[in-house]
């Protein structure tokens, strides 16, 4: 079945001050599908990931060339309210960054800022977001408890319901499971699964079995150029490319 | 930098143990031909022993590949070596259990009715032939020869065919006994299978290198 292209980047170049990071990448994200980035550290593919969101316009002196589009409108332009952009392209961090605040103030937080002010439709969100993460039946007795009572694991997907209690339409997840233990990655990896059904849903990993496991599509970044992308299944089993190849297999790297 | 020298030169090593079970068949199938042709049955005899070895290396070069997968989760090309590994040392020990058919045919009283033992030797010869260049496209991970011996197939069938037709015209015309006739059509059958086993091993290779699944009774993707 031909999916919906979610979001996509056309002839994107983003730069750090002079130093071209990513070259010329064009990449097309399909919607409620994982789209896995992998490729050796400083290929670009943290950068890329956090184009989509322009996190990266936090960082001084840089640019970006190029378009990236959300549902085929130019998101890297100047008009464009950023935060509302955030609202549709929620992000989860490397290491769990809870705030120093209770579980259920952790998930309402984002729609507190948003200007929500219903406690009823507040305690229903919050509640749906952190069935959604797949941690309410472990702190459904203990909210009032801080989050930072909460085992590493919890914390990161603490994380993602807050993400997804402002229902964003796009998931970017930077190595989400990387600073977790195995039984915590593999239930972040079990939430990706169930996750993808509302969310499109954007992963960078340095873990090649993850991105085996939990993808759809898998693009391959070199050097700041996106070299492969494809079937994750195809990536994993005969890519087209020999350097994706020597790359998977642990040739370089 | 490459980041898993370690579990490469396992593959290699592996892929060693691998070509000395193509020698090792080899050796079992040109003693089983030298055997039948010749009726010496000593060396039949050494064929079927061999046979053990051959079975015992064909169950640990498997539990070796079923290690890698398990311990090394490889991918892409490492990932269809140890699998075409796995699928090769199956047509391997097969193929040598055709030559200890063919040396039993021999212990029984083989003989060539008529005028077809040229016949049988025509097909003996390409089947080495086959088996030869089969060998040589998985130590050099060589497509185009591994091509080769997929399409020598047909005629390994071509010649089968033509030695089993001549062996049952000899029967008819009583210039062969009825057992030395079956043994000599059960060996044309062998040579055949034999033929068809080193074909997967071109098929094999070709998956390993290219990605892709040649075979019949697979559907292209």
């Amino acid at each position: 079945m031909q999916q919906s292209v979610k979001m996509a980047a056309e002839t994107l170049d983003f730069y750090y001050g002079r130093f071209r990071a990513l070259e010329g990448i064009n990449l097309e994200i399909p919607e409620h599908q994982v789209t896995a980035l992998i490729g050796p550290s400083g290929c670009g593919k943290s950068t890329f990931l956090r184009c989509l969101n322009r996190m990266n316009d936090l960082i001084p002196g840089t640019r970006t060339e190029g378009a990236v589009l959300l549902d085929g409108v130019k998101v890297n332009v100047p008009s464009l309210d950023v935060v509302e952009l955030r609202r549709k392209v929620g992000m989860v961090f490397q290491k769990p960054n809870p705030f120093p605040k209770t579980i259920f103030e952790n998930v309402a937080y984002g729609l507190r800022v948003g200007g929500v002010t219903d406690r009823n439709f507040i305690s229903a969100q919050v509640e749906k977001s952190l069935i959604s993460a797949g941690l309410f039946t472990e702190v459904k007795d203990r909210l009032y408890d801080s989050a930072l009572g909460l085992s590493g694991g919890q914390q990161q997907r603490l994380c993602i319901a807050r993400a997804v209690a402002l229902e964003p339409e796009v998931l970017l997840m930077d190595e989400p499971a990387s600073a977790l233990d195995p039984i915590a990655t593999q239930k972040i990896e079990e939430l990706i699964a169930e996750l993808k059904r509302n969310y499109t849903i954007v992963i960078v990993t340095h873990s090649m079995q993850q991105a085996a496991r939990v993808s759809d599509l898998t693009a391959f970044f070199y050097m700041g150029k996106l070299v492969e992308v494809g079937p994750t299944e195809a990536i994993f089993t005969r890519p087209a490319n020999q350097q994706t190849e020597d790359y998977v297999t642990g040739r370089f790297g | 930098m490459e980041t898993r020298a370690h579990f490469h030169a396992e593959l290699e090593a592996l892929k060693g143990r691998v070509v000395a079970l193509c020698g090792q068949a080899e050796a079992s199938r040109q003693g089983a031909v030298a055997a039948y042709l010749g009726r010496d049955l000593a060396l039949a005899r050494q064929v079927i022993e061999a046979d053990r070895a051959i079975n015992q290396n064909t169950c640990d070069i498997d539990e070796a590949c079923l290690k890698l997968l398990a311990l090394e989760q490889p991918v892409a090309l490492d990932l269809r070596r140890i699998v075409g590994y796995a699928r090769v040392v199956i047509n391997l020990e097969r193929l040598a259990d055709e030559a200890v058919n063919i040396a039993e045919g021999a212990l029984a009283g083989a003989g060539l009715p008529g005028d077809c033992d040229g016949m049988l030797v025509a097909l003996s010869d390409h089947v080495a032939a086959m088996f030869a260049l089969a060998t040589r496209a998985f130590v050099d991970d060589d497509v185009d020869a591994a091509m080769e011996v997929c399409r020598f197939d047909e005629r390994a069938r071509e010649l089968a065919v033509s030695a089993m037709r001549c062996i049952t015209e000899a029967l008819s015309q009583c210039q062969a006994t009825p057992e030395t006739g079956v043994r000599a059509i059960l060996a044309c059958r062998s040579f055949e299978r034999m033929a068809a086993h080193a074909a997967n091993l071109g098929e094999i290779l070709v998956f390993i290198v290219k990605g892709v699944i040649l075979s019949q009774k697979c559907q292209p993707r």
